[in-house]
């Protein structure tokens, strides 16, 4: 991994290429400030009249359910965007391997390391289908 | 570096491993002659039948894009 953030082309169109590394750990420091933001915000804001309205505890199991719910949509987003082209890759990587060529090309759509892997793993598929083509007019 | 050795990284781009024999087999079928003695006034006729075989196979957008790789080498 080269550790930059840059923009790519891919095709037509102009993606911003963060490695998974940057994602993971941005995520991480997103997750870990979150419950220190809110209570800071708390702090600095007037907070008297939702203590004096909700109570202490309220205002506890609110700040928490706040931060649950951002965590877990940031979570769902990124976990989503790690495993769905993982899962499309192995799918179509089974298929190739009980010798099945058709629909074998990977839609590369992120331009990060996963991106990097589709489109070796396209070029793989390329090299196998051209020596397959190449013996199979050798056979005739 | 040579022509044919730049040819072959061209089409090892969009077909790895198999570029160089690849290379082979189409230059001795479209042009008679081998990869080493490739000459500039080659690259057209080369980059249609490279174009031309590898549409078969992999399609013609990964074809298209090889075709044009071939000719910028001019």
């Amino acid at each position: 991994m080269d550790g930059s953030i840059k923009s790519g082309t891919t095709g037509r169109s102009v993606t911003l290429q963060i490695p998974i590394f940057y994602k993971l750990f941005v995520s991480m420091l997103f997750v870990a400030v979150i419950p220190i933001a809110l209570i800071g915000l708390m702090s600095m804001g007037d907070t008297e009249g939702i203590v004096a309205a909700i109570g202490l505890p309220g205002t506890v199991f609110l700040l928490t359910l706040v931060t649950l719910g951002l965590v877990v949509m940031w979570s769902f987003f990124l976990a989503t965007s790690i495993t769905s082209p993982i899962t499309q890759l192995s799918e179509v990587a089974r298929s190739v391997s009980m010798g099945d060529l058709r629909n074998s090309e990977v839609k590369v759509m992120t331009n990060d390391e996963i991106g990097d892997l589709a489109a070796s793993f396209n070029r793989m598929i390329n090299s196998y289908k051209i020596l397959d083509a190449l013996s199979r007019e050798d056979g005739k | 570096m040579r022509l044919c050795d730049a040819v072959t990284m061209v089409l090892k781009e969009e077909l790895g491993y198999s570029a160089g024999v690849f290379l082979q087999r189409c230059t001795k079928k479209s042009l008679g002659k081998s990869p080493d003695l490739l000459t500039l006034d080659d690259l057209p006729a080369l980059a249609d039948a490279c174009a031309g075989a590898i549409g078969q196979t992999l399609g013609k957008e990964v074809a298209g894009r090889v075709r044009e790789r071939i000719l910028s080498l001019r």
